[in-house]
């Protein structure tokens, strides 16, 4: 009799472990189907229902590196880092979660934890290698760490169709970032104070420069004309004069904040141009 | 023996085929549209059996449009319609693209899959309820002889003893946005008068005089800068402002005169099918 509970308990539970993974497997060819069908929030609500306690390793490391990637695409990027963290070493696409993983959390400014990723990350392909160099290279950059750039371009081949053009426009980025001249806020106002809207044109923002100079002068005219045919303590002098100061010195704070929104803007247009070539050769490497 | 098997795996199937079904009912039911969409789509993956599939695509459509999610539902009948489904269903499902492009504001692709209905479906006329979206697609697109001819077709087709008011007879007579521009231009506050617009018309007028009598009274009294400076800049900048006013006021009527006619009309035509 004991020998027949036992058997039926063991028949019971490798019935119940197969049509778990029977259960998960098909769960994860629908989030699948929903994915290649371009619903990827469906298809994250679906991975999220999955009762993660009751999977194995190498199921878990499917769903996770699943919703992370679901969660890439429609650029949820929080929760794909999350997701795409927890994939254990012994995933097949354990290098291609963390290297998404760290472009992530470069593209959100944790450039920190973006570059400690790719350097925990053990890779025997010299392609793989080069890749990696090329995304610490990036992240350099955008952390402004030209010493830390120069190691990883020196890692840089050209060889690789997959990124060549993106090692070569890196080197640029570097060369224009570091050639970047700061402009000074007090010259700025300076400028603005001799004439206005000076310090705008100074800091590179021309039009600016013209919109701001056409008004204070036209003050400045009507605050000399009140003087000279109503005297300095007509009303109409000291209305006109108080605009024309308001304006004036407006425009000198406004020219001394325009060289740091230049440099800002700057800055922004390089970010922009160096995540593109980041991004560019990881999806033309794991696709 | 056999009758009893052949019984006990029917009935397991339709409970198994089921069950999907009414989960997603149950859901959609409950206003939770995003789960329940998610729900008929499993049927889809899933289940092979027409009926079952066609359930899950009307209830999935339910729910975009539940959603407000138009284009992905026209995307996603598009995607069935190539499906051997009987022609009654895809006539359904083809009625059903066509009213979420109407919805999602596609007006140019309705007609289009009007047009596509008649070989698509054997040769048959497109269903009344297809008609009455063309009738207001047309209307959109202020493609007002066709609509006039497609309404007048419809309604002899459908109450040919019943006299009903002719909505077209009086089609809204759209404002001209070049005309307002030009009033504007030559006439302060004309262009907002002709937009309908008497308040800001008026306003318009008195700023605008304003900076003129200004600019005068500033000359006569040897102003000079102020008279350049601050009343022919104001009347300047009000001139301009005035001019583009009016251009938005009357395309802001125009708008207003559409949507109106499209309600009475889509008032008239849908009491009409459901009589």
């Amino acid at each position: 009799m004991k020998r027949v509970c036992l058997w039926l308990l063991m028949f019971l539970a490798f019935h119940g472990a197969r049509a778990q993974q029977f259960e998960f497997s098909k769960e994860l060819r629908f989030a699948q189907y929903l994915q290649d069908k371009d619903a990827a929030p469906e298809a994250i609500r679906v991975l999220e229902q999955v009762d993660t306690l009751t999977l194995s390793r190498a199921q878990k490391d499917s769903l996770f590196y699943m919703l992370g990637w679901a969660a890439y695409t429609i650029r949820r990027l929080d929760k794909s880092i999350g997701s795409l963290l927890k994939v254990s070493p012994d995933f097949s696409k354990y290098d291609k979660s963390r290297m998404f993983a760290a472009y992530c959390q470069a593209f959100q400014g944790r450039m920190d934890s973006a570059s400690d990723g790719l350097r925990e990350l053990v890779l025997s392909d010299s392609i793989m290698r080069e890749l990696r160099s090329l995304q610490l290279a990036g992240i350099a950059l955008l952390k402004r760490d030209y010493k830390a750039f120069l190691p990883q371009q020196q890692q840089f081949t050209y060889s690789s169709y997959i990124f060549e053009k993106e090692e070569r426009r890196m080197q640029l980025y570097y060369d224009k970032l570091k050639g970047f001249k700061h402009k000074s806020p007090a010259l700025a106002g300076i400028y603005s104070a001799l004439v206005p809207g000076l310090g705008k044109w100074y800091a590179g923002k021309k039009k600016q420069g013209i919109a701001a100079f056409l008004p204070i002068i036209s003050l400045a005219a009507l605050t000399y004309e009140a003087y000279r045919k109503d005297g300095v303590k007509s009303a109409r002098f000291i209305g006109f004069g108080s605009l024309f100061t308001i304006f004036y010195i407006g425009d000198i704070w406004g020219s001394t904040l325009s060289v740091k929104i230049r440099r800002n803007e700057f800055y922004k247009e390089y970010d922009n141009k160096i995540l593109f070539d980041m991004h560019i050769p990881l999806r033309n490497f794991f696709n | 023996m056999t009758i009893r098997y052949c019984l006990t795996c029917i009935s397991l199937f339709v409970i198994f085929s089921t069950r999907g079904q009414g989960l997603a009912d149950s859901l959609y039911k409950a206003g939770r549209y995003f789960d329940a969409s998610i729900a008929y789509e499993r049927i889809l993956f899933e289940n092979n059996d027409p009926n079952a599939q066609l359930a899950a695509i009307f209830g999935k459509t339910r729910c975009l449009k539940q959603e407000g999610r138009y284009d992905q539902a026209m995307t996603f009948l598009e995607n069935w319609q190539a499906y051997p489904f009987p022609d009654s269903s895809l006539a359904e499902i083809h009625y059903q693209q066509a009213l979420c492009t109407y919805l999602g504001g596609h007006f140019e692709n309705v007609l289009s899959l009007v047009d596509r209905w008649s070989y698509e479906h054997g040769g048959h006329s497109p269903t009344p309820m297809l008609v009455v979206l063309k009738i207001l697609a047309l209307n959109e697109l202020g493609r007002w002889k066709e609509a006039g001819d497609a309404y007048h077709t419809f309604v002899a087709q459908r109450e040919p003893a019943k006299v009903l008011p002719d909505l077209y007879l009086h089609i809204p007579r759209l404002k001209s946005v070049e005309k307002a521009q030009w009033l504007s231009q030559f006439i302060p506050g004309a262009g907002q008068f002709y937009a309908g617009r008497p308040g800001e018309a008026i306003f318009s007028i008195l700023i605008q005089t304003a900076g003129i009598w200004f600019a005068v009274v500033s000359f006569e009294q040897h102003y000079y800068v102020s008279a350049w400076l601050i009343g022919a800049a104001l009347f300047g900048a009000f001139h301009m402002g005035g001019v583009r006013r009016a251009e938005v006021l009357v395309r802001q009527s125009n708008r207003k005169k559409m949507l109106a006619f499209n309600e009475a009309v889509r008032e008239q035509l849908v009491s009409l099918l459901q009589q």
